[in-house]
């Protein structure tokens, strides 16, 4: 439980425990003062009127007292004895005297006078002159003393009344006479009791006599006179007194139901002459209206007690904990650390002082740990600050080192004090310290190209860097060895321990603008080249056509950029040749070829055209390139040559079929058995008509050869079996010319990309050329291999060749001897196909000799070389 | 049963020597000098060759226009041809005979092992 609560409660239970406790006493006091003081008051009052009654009594008494000793009446008694005049005169002065009296008197209704026989004699009222009253209570009661008659109803009067009487006796002799009595009107016992002084608003007091029956009037009921019995505790304590014989008796108070049964508090005082009982009586609600008056304000007091007490609480409890919160909020704050905090409760009470004492020895803990702190705070901040510095100068120094880029520092005006690697090696230096010696200037050639002076220039960027924060341009630098070379240069304002320095980073352009130049070189010589050239993208949309594209084609590049090639289309190539192209460029060879094209004015027209993939750097195509010629008018001569080369060998192979049938068919005896001589004949013109059929042969596919217009096949194949197949058909031979055939091959050679046959056609006229020419001895074929070719040596024992003589062989009827040509049958076109065939597979064919001792004709095929068709 | 064999060739001095040579080698020949003729003579359903030599360059049809014809006909498909030319346009040819679905090619003047070996070999 909090402290606050704790307190209020405390507070709250106290108070209502004290409150309760003098509540009570309080109220048992103030009731009984109250108590005191009504009963006080109404015994003052009841005895007041007793006294009153008492008074009112003893005056009827004495004024009936004082009539009975009067002489006239006396006088008047005695007169009335006996008949006469004196008897008349007597009892006029008698009557005078009582209505004098009655005069006086005005509550007295009537006096009458009663003779010793009880006989009424004189009276105030003359209608009862003369009536007998000797058995009534006046003159029985009267006959001795003053008597005085319980109050009773007239109903000659029809008023209630009280009777009093008293004897007259002879003043000589005191015989009796008779007896004066008056009738008396109640109204002043009335008056006497029903004034209301001293009993508030529900007080009263009345007589009752000794019956028990009301003779004065109820406040709250009517007609009560002998008719409203009382019969209450305060009654008939009073009738306690009967035996008393004061002249008045005072009872009690208490607290009783009265007449009508409402709770009073009385009281009673007893008259024991008249037996009456006179009772005062008030409310008690009335009564302790001031008691019920404290018990609603003990009440409120009590119930709102605890709402008063609790806000006193509450403020209380905030005021002597507000500190203790403030004191403990403080020492948290100082637990995490904060020694910097002051609680600071200026109260001077207890928990000021504590909240005093605790800020002293926090500040006091303070300084004691403040210098530790702060030093291993500095301590921890430098080694921070190191450590970042470190890396910072080993993050530059590794930029610094490893970029390609020279980096170099100077200080304006002084010269440089570094400089990395690549400075020292782009300036041709061999350490940095040799190049910090050279002074800027030195490292510029004269003039800069835009022909200002170095020196200017350069002060001038400086000037631009030192002011700008940093500067970039091109310059023109000289290496040590004097060459010069083009760079860009970013020069940048640096601070360095309080100096103003500059860095450099400096780097060489000479490559790229040599690449820019040949750039502009390559696209001078794409615009004014002679062929046709033309870029598509990957769609193949043209993206560019050089002017004789415009030229040939009579479409301006506007015309054509952005749409197909085939707005050139003639349709002279069917869809598959189409997709053998398609497939060629994809497979990212080179496709050469013929199209027949349309021009814009629907002129046809031949191009050779070949086309490419350009690749990016990173080896993707990005471009299709076509370059092509007008090969219409070549087309139109080449196609007159064939016509014409084919006319001519259709014309002479035709002839020379028949020669040779017919000859060969009269030779074998088909035709009839020839003699040897005839034979003979027959034989030489039958060599001599295949000598013919062959130079015709050769001619033409030499002929052929060099206009590129043989096809090759070009396969896989093993060189071993090239020469295989070779020994097959030329063994006969060797062997009928006696000579040795042997060969060297190497094993598992690789394969080659070859046209077998035409590979073949070459081994065979090597071999053909070798028994021609050799007499005896051998021939050898041998096979090798090196990095990226395969060779093939055919070596024979021959004459050899000079090596003069070497070169002149290759050429087109090179005959060294017409008589070795004649004998042998050659055509002299052989080598010439050889080679033409051998470099048509990107090979070299050569000839090694020494003149005496034999020759080597070898030839070299590539191993990887891919080659694109040729038409 | 000789394997017969009909050879197409204006050149009568060419068409004399060959087919003596044929015969020679125990076919049987039968000689026709143009296009017409020979597809005249195919027409007839008796005259089934089995190998027909034919001559490129003839007047009127040529032999690549009588092979187109030959091969277009369901009943004469199945006969092998062989062309028998006298010129030099060696690459043409080979093309051609792919084309047409010809067998194969003899070039004039041709060594009569060579032709007689190209024969035996398309006639089962």
């Amino acid at each position: 439980m909090k402290i606050a609560n704790k307190i209020i409660l405390a507070f709250l239970i106290l108070a209502l425990v004290s409150i309760a406790f003098y509540s009570v006493i309080f109220y048992f006091i103030v009731k009984y003062d109250v108590e005191r003081m009504i009963s006080t008051s109404l015994d003052i009052a009841l005895s007041s009127r007793a006294h009153h009654v008492l008074t009112y009594l003893e005056m009827l008494k004495v004024s009936v007292g004082q009539l009975s000793k009067s002489v006239v009446l006396e006088d008047f008694l005695k007169a009335n004895l006996k008949e006469g005049p004196e008897r008349q005169r007597t009892f006029e002065i008698a009557m005078k005297r009582l209505r004098r009296t009655k005069e006086a008197n005005p509550e007295i209704l009537e006096f009458m006078l009663l003779d010793s026989t009880g006989k009424i004699v004189a009276s105030t009222s003359p209608a009862s002159i003369g009536l007998d009253r000797s058995a009534d209570a006046y003159f029985v009661g009267g006959q001795k003393s003053v008597y005085l008659k319980d109050a009773y109803f007239s109903d000659v009067l029809k008023r209630p009344l009280i009777g009093t009487s008293a004897p007259i006796v002879d003043s000589n002799t005191g015989e009796f006479l008779g007896v004066i009595a008056a009738r008396v009107d109640l109204a002043l016992l009335d008056k006497i009791t029903m004034d209301r002084t001293g009993l508030g608003k529900t007080g009263e007091i009345y007589l009752v006599n000794k019956y028990g029956y009301m003779i004065t009037p109820s406040r709250s009921l009517k007609n009560t006179f002998l008719k409203q019995k009382v019969d209450t505790a305060n009654f008939r304590n009073a009738q306690k007194h009967k035996a008393e014989s004061y002249l008045l008796v005072r009872g009690h108070i208490g607290i009783f139901p009265d007449y009508r049964g409402v709770v009073t508090l009385g009281t009673h005082v007893y008259i024991p002459e008249m037996q009456w009982s006179l009772l005062g009586e008030i409310d008690l609600r009335e009564a302790f209206m001031p008691l019920r008056t404290l018990r609603l304000v003990l009440l409120f007091v009590m119930l709102s007690a605890p709402l008063v007490i609790w806000l006193v609480g509450s403020y209380m409890a905030r005021y002597i904990t507000g500190p203790i919160h403030r004191l403990h909020r403080g020492t948290e704050i100082i637990g995490e650390g904060n020694l910097d905090y002051k609680v600071g409760i200026p109260d001077q009470d207890e928990i000021g002082q504590l909240s005093r004492a605790f800020d002293q020895m926090t500040a006091h803990l303070k300084n004691t740990t403040t210098s530790v702190d702060k030093l291993n705070q500095e301590v921890a901040q430098r080694k921070k600050v190191e450590q970042k510095l470190r890396e910072n100068e080993v993050k530059y120094r590794t930029i610094f080192h490893a970029s390609k880029d020279a980096i170099m520092l100077a200080v304006p005006e002084k010269g440089f004090i570094a400089a990395n690697p690549a400075t020292v090696e782009m300036f041709g230096c061999q350490s940095e310290e040799e190049f910090i010696t050279y002074s800027p200037g030195s490292l510029s050639p004269e003039f800069q190209p835009d022909g200002t002076l170095s020196s200017l220039k350069s002060e001038k960027m400086m000037r631009l860097a030192l002011e700008k924060g940093s500067y970039f341009f091109e310059w023109m630098h000289k290496r040590k060895d004097g060459q010069e070379f083009y760079a860009t240069v970013l020069l940048a304002k640096m601070e360095l321990e309080g100096r103003t320095i500059l860095q450099a980073t400096v780097r060489d352009i000479t490559e790229s603008r040599v690449v820019q130049d040949q750039i502009s070189r390559l696209s001078q010589a794409v615009e004014q080249s002679p062929s046709v050239i033309a870029v598509t993208d990957l769609n193949g949309d043209l993206v560019y056509v050089n002017p004789k594209f415009s030229v040939i084609t009579g479409y301006s590049s506007q015309e054509v950029i952005g749409k197909n090639p085939r707005i050139l289309k003639s349709g002279d190539k069917t869809p598959g040749e189409y997709k053998a192209l398609w497939d060629a460029i994809a497979a990212g060879k080179e496709w050469r070829g013929e199209f027949l094209n349309k021009k814009k004015n629907g002129e046809i027209y031949w191009e050779f055209a070949s086309i490419s993939t350009i690749r990016n750097q990173e080896g993707r195509p990005i471009n299709y390139l076509k370059v092509a010629e007008d090969v219409t008018e070549r087309k139109n001569i080449e196609r007159l040559k064939d016509e014409f080369v084919n006319t001519v060998s259709h014309e002479l192979r035709t002839p020379l079929t028949a020669i040779k049938e017919s000859i060969s068919i009269v030779f074998d005896g088909s035709a009839g058995e020839l003699n040897s001589e005839q034979k003979d004949f027959l034989d030489t013109a039958k060599r001599n008509v295949d000598r013919l059929a062959r130079l015709i042969n050769d001619v033409l596919d030499f002929q052929k050869l060099q206009a590129g217009r043989v096809q090759f096949n070009f396969q896989a194949a093993n060189i071993n079996d090239v020469v295989k197949e070779v020994k097959d058909t030329m063994a006969p031979l060797v062997r009928n010319k006696g000579l040795g055939f042997n060969f060297e091959l190497i094993e598992n050679p690789p394969p080659l990309l070859m046209d077998k046959d035409k590979i073949i056609q070459v081994l065979t006229n090597l071999v053909n050329n070798a028994i021609k020419f050799t007499e005896k001895g051998s021939i050898t074929i041998s096979t090798s291999q090196n990095n990226n070719t395969v060779g093939v040596t055919v070596a024979d024992t021959g004459p050899g060749i000079k090596s003069d003589d070497i070169p002149k062989l290759f050429r087109q009827f090179a005959q060294l001897d017409i008589g070795v040509a004649r004998k042998t049958g050659s055509t002299g076109l052989g080598l010439a196909i050889s080679k033409e065939i051998i470099e048509a597979h990107k090979g070299k064919i050569w000839i090694e000799s020494e003149f005496g001792k034999g020759s080597k004709f070898c030839f070299l095929l590539p191993i990887k070389e891919r080659r694109a068709d040729r038409a | 049963m000789p394997k017969k064999i009909l050879l197409v060739d204006d050149e009568p001095e060419i068409v004399k020597v060959t087919a003596f040579r044929l015969r020679k080698a125990g076919y049987e020949v039968t000689t026709l000098s143009s296009g017409q003729e020979a597809l005249e003579y195919l027409g007839r359903p008796e005259n089934k060759p089995d190998l027909i030599l034919l001559d490129v360059f003839m007047p009127g049809l040529d032999g690549y226009q009588t092979c187109k014809t030959i091969k277009d006909n369901p009943d004469l498909r199945q006969i092998p041809v062989v062309f028998f030319t006298a010129s030099s346009g060696q690459s043409r040819l080979e093309q051609q005979i792919k084309e047409l679905g010809a067998t194969d090619y003899v070039i004039k003047p041709f060594e009569l092992e060579d032709l007689l070996d190209k024969i035996s070999r398309y006639i089962k």
